[in-house]
């Protein structure tokens, strides 16, 4: 059996976790979570200077004198006045100026990328998997068309349809996540067998 | 009180049992149930593996701790891929564990095929993904990375980067991601539509349904999912990992899984059909 530390801190919080829905709510599982979300604010806080504040404020301005930056930092900061009621309203300037940035980066770069998407759709009807392609596209489209009644008539079917296939869409992201969950379970239980008491094929 | 009512109320604790139980069983002892290869993983591969030998590859890891059974697996069959071609792989972490968790596979990887750090191969480490970044790495490749090396090294000082000015400079991007949103789709609209730079993605199992349809449209030129998607990549490479051995166990789940939500179905209409 393995006997490094980290191994039986592993093992432990893992098992701690578990026991929640093994056994039930209990002290364990308790110190368990709250010592993952100290770690996780902790590692986000480190992170978040190392990456962010330090390279900007000690290399950027401190070292290679680009004084400009000191522009941006200053609109970042302005975003916390919304806490101080009489001069909430500046925060507004860089929410604006981000707003137009990123209107405009989705204006010149979204068209090229929903292109492709919708020429995508464009499939010669020789397959069964290319007509159920677009006959899905054309019909979810329709159950999305606000500006007629999809309730009544022939096209309430077509609406009808399209449900179905948003449907079954629904089930098979279910299904991934169903899938993925199971993953993180396979996992843990890969560690502990294989890894930790040494069982089963490595 | 019937049957299909008593299972109705059973503890959930038993299912939670039942599971633990179904996913142990074929670790301890694998059966071996057979793998078949998709065309989106033999994509993946095909794409890599056509790429000369001293090609850069432009590699985004975008997933955390929380993924790393779906992805390492990826991520480690594609690294060794790589560095037996002989190909140069430039890592950059779009989320705060990436470059962490990286780091893990890599190094390890790397040691083991005696890869030179610097040369072969760079941890970028971690900054955040925004399109400015994107577009950044476009324009001057250096600034857009500047100070965010793992070990704090400049990346003049590296022979695989002091000439790289921009990601132009790659002949293909590899994201593995397990994020919404999704890294890929970003690097698509920022980077592969501009500038032509093919990408190919993999991902986790929660993310498929988002990501399919650019490797549909031909946007990703490959495409691993989840679990299974590396289990057909470590296949295709002959790089047998923790992906196959896990597979016996995620099938078996699946089939516990369907056959409860068939029992519930079955239970819900006959005890209706009582009332």
């Amino acid at each position: 059996m393995s006997t490094t530390l980290s191994r039986w801190l592993e093992f432990f919080f893992t098992i701690s976790i578990f026991s929640l829905v093994l056994y039930k709510d209990n002290k364990l599982f308790r110190i368990a979570e709250t010592v993952l979300v100290g770690i996780t604010a902790a590692n986000a806080i480190v992170l978040t200077f190392n990456n962010y504040i330090k390279p900007t404020v000690v290399s950027d301005i401190g070292q290679d004198g680009k004084f400009w930056y000191i522009i941006p930092l200053i609109a970042g900061a302005l975003m916390y006045t919304r806490f101080f009621g009489s001069i909430g309203w500046l925060s507004r300037i860089p929410m604006g100026f981000w707003l137009g940035v990123g209107s405009a980066y989705i204006l010149t770069r979204q068209p090229g990328l929903l292109m492709s998407q919708i020429q995508a759709t464009f499939l010669s009807l020789n397959t069964i998997n290319n007509i159920l392609f677009v006959i899905g596209a054309v019909t979810v489209l329709v159950y999305f068309y606000f500006t007629v009644e999809t309730s009544k008539g022939p096209i309430k079917s077509v609406s009808e349809l399209g449900k179905i296939f948003l449907l079954v869409t629904f089930g098979a992201a279910f299904a991934n996540t169903v899938m993925s969950r199971v993953s993180v379970l396979l996992g843990r239980l890969q560690f502990i067998i294989q890894d930790f008491l040494n069982l089963g094929v490595s | 009180m019937n049957m299909w009512e008593k299972l109705q109320n059973i503890d959930p604790r038993w299912y939670y049992y039942l599971l633990v139980l179904v996913v142990a069983l074929p670790i301890i002892k694998p059966w071996g149930l057979p793998i078949k290869v998709g065309p989106e993983a033999r994509s993946f591969y095909e794409t890599v593996e056509a790429l000369p030998q001293g090609s850069t590859i432009f590699l985004c890891v975008g997933y955390r701790t929380d993924s790393v059974v779906e992805m390492d697996p990826q991520l480690g069959t594609f690294f060794k891929q790589a560095l037996d071609k002989g190909l140069k792989v430039i890592a950059w972490a779009a989320v705060d564990e990436g470059a962490m968790v990286a780091q893990t596979v890599l190094g390890t990887i790397a040691e083991e095929r005696g890869a030179v750090y610097g040369k072969d191969w760079i941890n970028l480490g971690f900054k955040p993904i925004s399109d400015a970044l994107l577009q950044k790495m476009i324009d001057d490749f250096h600034q857009a990375m500047a100070y965010s090396e793992i070990g704090g090294g400049s990346l003049d000082s590296f022979e695989i980067t002091k000439n790289f000015h921009s990601i132009k400079q790659a002949e293909l991007i590899v994201c593995l991601s397990n994020v919404t949103p999704s890294p890929g789709e970003r690097m698509i609209r920022m980077i592969s539509i501009p500038t032509g730079l093919p990408i190919v993605m993999g991902t986790g199992s929660v993310s498929v349904p988002g990501e399919m349809p650019y490797y549909a449209s031909g946007q990703y030129k490959g495409l691993l999912a989840g679990l299974r998607g590396a289990a057909e990549y470590e296949l295709l490479t002959d790089y047998p990992g923790s992906a196959i051995l896990g597979m016996d166990a995620q099938s078996a789940a699946h089939f516990l899984v369907i056959a409860l939500i068939a029992i519930g179905n079955i239970g819900f209409f006959l005890t209706r059909k009582g009332r």
